[in-house]
C-alpha cells in the first residue's frame, strides 16, 4: 500500500495553525476582567469544585481540525493498494553512445544512464516495483514481469545501447497504458522542448526526464547515397562538424574485402556541412569512412561511416514469401523485391525457380525452390537445418568475422529479445552465434547458396536499423552472388543521431482513462466535508455558548 | 434644595437628587439610638443629662435653689417627704458617618456603589439634620469633615463629598481610628462600606468605634454584580481595581452556584459578629430603591424612627 499526495503545495494552508494559535493566544491574553474587589474570587479559585485548568478549548480543536482536514483535502492524499511501481525508460539510441565529454576515455551516456537508472532502483521503496524500457526505435519493455529493484539493478547491467535512430517524442506520445506505473522515469540526452504539443499534459503518470550528456563536439558522415552522374555512379554523402572547434580528418573509401580505394585530407570549420562524392568505379559494396585527427573532436563513432553497394547490370528479382506481410511493405519499394500476395503453392515450380532469390518469412514449403534461399524465423523442424528452438537469450556471442554476411556488421547491435537457434547442419557453418546456438547458418544447400536466419529482419527500416539493413542487405548480395539489385536500391544510409543537448522539461505520459479508476483511492472529498462537519460543530458550540 | 447656589456642580446636583416629596419625609424622620448619648447642645434625643426635658428621669430629695415647679406634690402628700422630679435634658446626637471612598467602592465606574453610598450618606445625614442633631462625616483614610449642624451645611455636605471622591486605606481599623478619634463626643456611628475584606478585620474595626463609646449601625452596600456572580464561563484574569492585582480563574456553571455560597458565609460571619456584638447591620444592593430603604427598611431595623 503507498500513500501519497497528488498537490503537496496543499500543505501550504498548514500556515493557517499558526496563526489560529495566535488568535487563540492573543484572546486568551486579552480576557482580563476589572473586578470590584478579588476578595471572594480568591476564595471561590480555592474552593475544591473550581478547577484551576482552563476550560477545554472545544472550538479551538474543532478549528484546528478544519484547517488540517482543508489543507489534507488541498494536498489530494492518495491511497494506492499497489505497491509503487516506477518504469524506468532507458533512452538506448544510437546518439547514447557517445562520449559524456569530450576526455577520449569519458564514459558514453549510455553508461551514465545506467548509472542514474541505478541510483533510481537504489533509492526505492522497500517492496517497490520496476519496469524497464529501453527506447529507441521502438518503445521496448525489457521485462515482462515488475522486477524488485535488486533485479532491476542486475537488469541494467545486461542492457547495451543500440545503433537504431530514436523517435522518442513520437514513441512517448503515442499512448498506452502508462497508469499501471505510479511514476516514470526517462534518462536520456534528447532535448523536449517546453510546449511540445507531442506530450500530453493532463491526468497521467508524473514523469521525471534525465538529461545525460553534454554537447560534444562530433564528426558524422550523413546522407550517404549512391549517386549516378553522367553515367558515373558516386558515392554521395555529407560530412558534418557539431561543435565549435575546426576539425580535420581522413575520408577514406574501401571496398568489400576492406581494402582502401581512396583516401582524402580533409578540413571543416565548426558546423559546416561539406559535401563528398566519391566516384565508384566498379560494381560492388563500398564503404566510407571517416577518421577525425582528434577524437576529441568525434564523439560518436558510430556515424562515422556509410555503406553503399553498387549494382551493375542484371536486375535480379527476388521472391519474398511470408505467412504474414508484417513491414514487408517496405521492402516492396525496391524494384527489385516482388512480394508474393497467392498462395505460394499455386506457383508452378518453373515460375518459383525464375527468380534470383527467394526469401521464406516465417513460412516454408515442402518443396524448395532451386533459387538461392534465404529462410527467416521458419515455423517448424525441417531438414534444412536439424534442431531449432526459440531462445530468450539471444545476444549475440560471436561471429564469423571473416564471413561475407558480416561484412560492416555491428554483430551486437544484432541482439533481439528472442530467436530460433539452430543446430549447424553438414551443409553450412554458423556464421553468427547466441549463447544457445547459431542464429544465422549459411552454406550451400544442394546447390544452391542458402542461408537460415533465427533473427527477425523485417521489417526492413533502412536507416532506422543500421545493423538488420546491413545484415539484410549482406544477405541479399551474397546470396545474389555479388552481382547486385536495382541501381534505385539505397543503402547504407546513416543514422541520423548525434551529440545532442537536452532540455529539461515536466511532462505527463497520457493514461487511459480505464486505468485511472484501477486502484487509487483519492480522499479529498471526505477530508472537505470532515472541514464542513467541523466548522458546523464550532457555530454549534458557539451558539449554545452565546445562549448560555 | 436648602442652601444650594446656582453654580452647584452636576455632580453635587445629581448627589442631591432627591424628591421634594422624599425630603418632607426624612424630615419626618430621626435618628434612633439604642441608648442615650450626650450631646453638646439641646435636641431632640433624651440624654443622659438630667435637666429640663420631657422624659422622667427620677426623684431627687429637695434641696434649696432647686425649682419649685419640679416639686412632686403627690409624693409630698403621700410621705411628707419633698422631692422633685428629675427630667432627661434632651440633647443633640452627635452622628460621624465613616464612609469607605476606596477603589472597590468606586467600581463599576457608571454605577458605582460609592455613588449609593454618598446618597444614602446624604438622606440620613439630612433627616439627622433636620432634626438638629450634628454630623460628621470621615473619609475612611481621608479627610474628615467639620461638624454640620444645620440643613443650611447640607450644601457643604454636598462641596465637602465631592472634593473628597476617593480615598485608599490599608487597615480598616487604622482608617477607623483616624476617623474616630477626630470627635469629641460619642454617638452614632454609621459605617458605610462594601464589606469586602476579612471578617475579622471587619469586627476590629468596629470594636474600636464601639470602645470609643458609639453605638455602630453597619451598612454593606453591594453591587448586583458582587451578589450575583456575572462573571463568564472559562478562563480569564480577574483584575482587583483596588489592589491592582489579577488573579487567574476558570469558572463553569457550578461557579455561581459556589460564589453564592462564599458570600453567603461572608455575609453570615458578618452577621453573626453583628449580633454577638449589637451592630445592627444591614446589606443593601446598589440597585436597591433609596426611597424604600430609607423609609421601610431602616426604620423597620430601628435605625430610623
Amino acid at each position: 500500500m503507498m500513500f501519497s499526495f497528488l498537490y503537496p503545495l496543499g500543505f501550504l494552508l498548514a500556515l493557517g495553525i499558526p496563526a489560529l494559535v495566535w488568535i487563540y493566544l492573543r484572546k486568551s491574553r486579552e480576557e482580563e476582567i476589572a473586578v470590584s474587589s478579588t476578595f471572594l474570587l480568591e476564595k471561590l479559585s480555592k474552593r475544591p469544585v473550581i478547577s484551576k485548568k482552563a476550560e477545554f478549548p472545544l472550538r479551538f480543536f474543532l478549528e484546528l481540525l478544519a484547517i488540517c482536514a482543508l489543507f489534507l483535502a488541498a494536498a489530494e492524499p492518495k491511497w494506492s493498494m499497489q505497491r509503487e511501481h516506477l518504469a524506468l525508460i532507458l533512452d538506448n539510441s544510437l546518439s547514447m553512445n557517445a562520449r559524456t565529454n569530450s576526455a577520449e576515455t569519458a564514459a558514453t551516456r549510455f553508461e551514465a544512464a545506467k548509472e542514474e537508472a541505478r541510483l533510481k532502483t537504489t533509492g526505492l521503496k522497500t517492496g517497490a516495483d520496476v519496469s524497464l524500457f529501453a527506447l529507441s526505435k521502438t518503445l521496448e519493455k525489457i521485462n515482462q514481469q515488475p522486477l524488485a529493484a535488486a533485479q532491476a539493478e542486475r537488469a541494467l547491467q545486461d542492457l547495451q545501447p543500440s545503433t537504431n535512430a530514436d523517435n522518442l517524442l513520437q514513441l512517448l506520445s503515442a499512448g498506452g497504458n502508462w497508469c499501471e506505473f505510479d511514476r516514470a522515469v526517462l534518462i536520456t540526452d534528447h532535448a523536449f522542448l517546453q510546449h511540445d504539443a507531442q506530450l500530453d499534459l493532463s491526468h497521467s503518470v508524473p514523469l521525471e526526464i534525465i538529461k545525460v550528456g553534454t554537447p560534444v563536439p562530433n564528426l558524422a558522415l550523413e546522407h550517404a547515397k549512391l549517386l549516378t552522374e553522367n553515367d558515373t555512379q558516386n558515392l554521395a554523402a555529407e560530412l558534418i562538424a557539431y561543435g565549435g572547434t575546426p576539425v580535420e580528418a581522413e575520408l577514406k573509401l574501401s571496398d568489400g574485402n576492406g581494402q582502401t580505394l581512396s583516401s582524402e585530407h580533409l578540413s571543416l570549420t565548426p558546423r559546416e556541412r561539406k559535401q563528398i562524392r566519391l566516384p565508384l568505379t566498379q560494381a560492388g559494396t563500398f564503404r566510407a569512412e571517416i577518421f577525425p585527427r582528434s577524437k576529441k573532436l568525434d564523439a560518436l563513432d558510430a556515424d562515422n561511416f556509410a555503406v553503399i553497394h553498387t549494382n551493375a547490370d542484371t536486375a535480379k528479382k527476388i521472391l519474398v514469401v511470408s505467412a504474414d506481410d508484417t513491414g514487408l511493405s517496405k521492402l516492396a519499394l525496391l524494384s527489385a523485391v516482388e512480394l508474393s500476395p497467392q498462395s505460394y503453392e499455386t506457383l508452378a515450380p518453373a515460375e518459383r525457380d525464375k527468380y534470383a532469390l527467394t526469401v521464406f518469412h516465417r513460412y516454408l514449403p515442402e518443396n524448395l525452390p532451386q533459387t538461392p534461399l534465404l529462410v527467416v524465423l521458419p515455423p517448424e523442424e525441417h531438414p534444412l537445418y536439424g534442431a531449432r528452438q526459440l531462445t530468450n537469450q539471444a545476444e549475440i556471442t560471436s561471429a564469423d568475422t571473416a564471413h561475407p554476411l558480416t561484412a560492416y556488421l555491428q554483430t551486437a547491435a544484432l541482439s533481439a529479445p528472442s530467436a530460433l537457434v539452430f543446430s549447424t547442419p553438414n551443409w553450412g557453418q554458423a556464421v553468427i552465434n547466441t549463447g544457445a546456438g547459431a542464429v544465422l547458418i549459411a552454406g550451400d544447400y544442394q546447390g544452391r547458396r542458402t542461408a537460415v536466419s533465427g533473427l527477425e529482419i523485417f521489417p526492413f527500416e533502412g536507416r532506422k536499423t543500421p545493423a538488420g539493413t546491413v545484415l539484410t542487405l549482406n544477405l541479399f548480395s551474397w546470396l545474389l552472388g555479388n552481382e547486385g539489385l536495382a541501381a534505385d536500391f539505397e543503402r547504407g544510409e546513416e543514422s541520423n543521431t548525434f551529440a545532442a543537448n537536452t532540455l529539461e522539461l515536466p511532462s505527463r505520459l497520457t493514461c487511459s482513462e480505464e486505468s485511472l479508476k484501477k486502484t487509487d483511492h483519492g480522499f479529498w472529498p471526505w477530508f472537505i466535508l470532515a472541514t464542513l462537519l467541523c466548522l458546523f460543530a464550532e457555530w454549534a458550540v458557539r451558539s449554545l455558548k452565546r445562549k448560555a | 434644595m436648602p442652601g444650594a447656589t446656582g453654580d452647584k456642580s452636576l455632580t453635587e446636583v445629581d448627589l442631591f437628587s432627591f424628591r421634594p416629596g422624599f425630603l418632607k419625609q426624612l424630615e419626618q424622620l430621626k435618628v434612633h439610638t439604642r441608648r442615650s448619648f450626650l450631646g453638646s447642645r439641646q435636641g431632640i434625643h433624651t440624654s443622659r443629662r438630667r435637666g429640663h426635658g420631657l422624659e422622667f428621669a427620677d426623684y431627687r430629695p429637695y434641696s434649696p435653689g432647686d425649682d419649685f415647679r419640679t416639686i412632686d406634690w403627690n409624693v409630698l402628700g403621700k410621705t411628707d417627704r419633698v422631692y422633685i422630679r428629675e427630667y432627661r435634658e434632651e440633647q443633640d446626637l452627635n452622628i460621624l458617618f465613616l464612609l469607605d471612598a476606596s477603589a472597590s467602592m468606586r467600581f463599576p465606574k457608571d454605577d458605582s456603589k460609592l455613588l449609593y453610598a454618598q446618597r444614602l450618606l446624604l438622606a440620613l445625614s439630612y433627616a439627622a439634620l433636620s432634626n438638629g442633631d450634628t454630623v460628621a462625616i470621615s473619609i475612611l483614610g481621608g479627610a474628615t469633615s467639620p461638624r454640620y449642624r444645620s440643613l443650611k451645611a447640607i450644601s457643604r455636605e454636598l462641596e465637602f463629598l465631592t472634593a473628597n471622591p476617593a480615598a485608599e486605606w490599608e487597615s480598616l481599623t487604622s482608617a477607623v481610628q483616624l476617623g474616630v478619634s477626630r470627635m469629641r463626643f460619642p454617638g452614632k456611628c454609621f459605617l458605610i462600606s462594601d464589606c469586602l475584606y476579612e471578617p475579622q478585620e471587619l469586627a476590629s474595626a468596629v470594636d474600636f468605634i464601639r470602645s470609643r463609646n458609639f453605638e455602630v449601625s453597619l451598612l454593606q452596600v453591594l453591587a448586583p454584580s458582587e451578589i450575583e456572580l456575572k462573571l463568564p464561563s472559562g478562563s480569564f484574569s480577574a483584575r482587583d481595581n483596588e489592589q491592582k492585582k489579577s488573579i487567574s480563574l476558570a469558572l463553569d456553571q457550578r461557579s455561581a452556584e459556589e460564589y453564592r455560597k462564599l458570600l453567603g458565609e461572608h455575609l453570615a460571619a458578618i452577621e453573626n459578629y453583628a449580633l454577638r456584638s449589637g451592630v445592627s447591620s444591614l446589606t443593601l444592593s446598589s440597585a436597591d430603591d433609596l426611597e424604600e430603604v430609607i423609609l421601610s427598611r431602616l426604620p423597620a431595623m430601628g435605625i430610623l424612627k
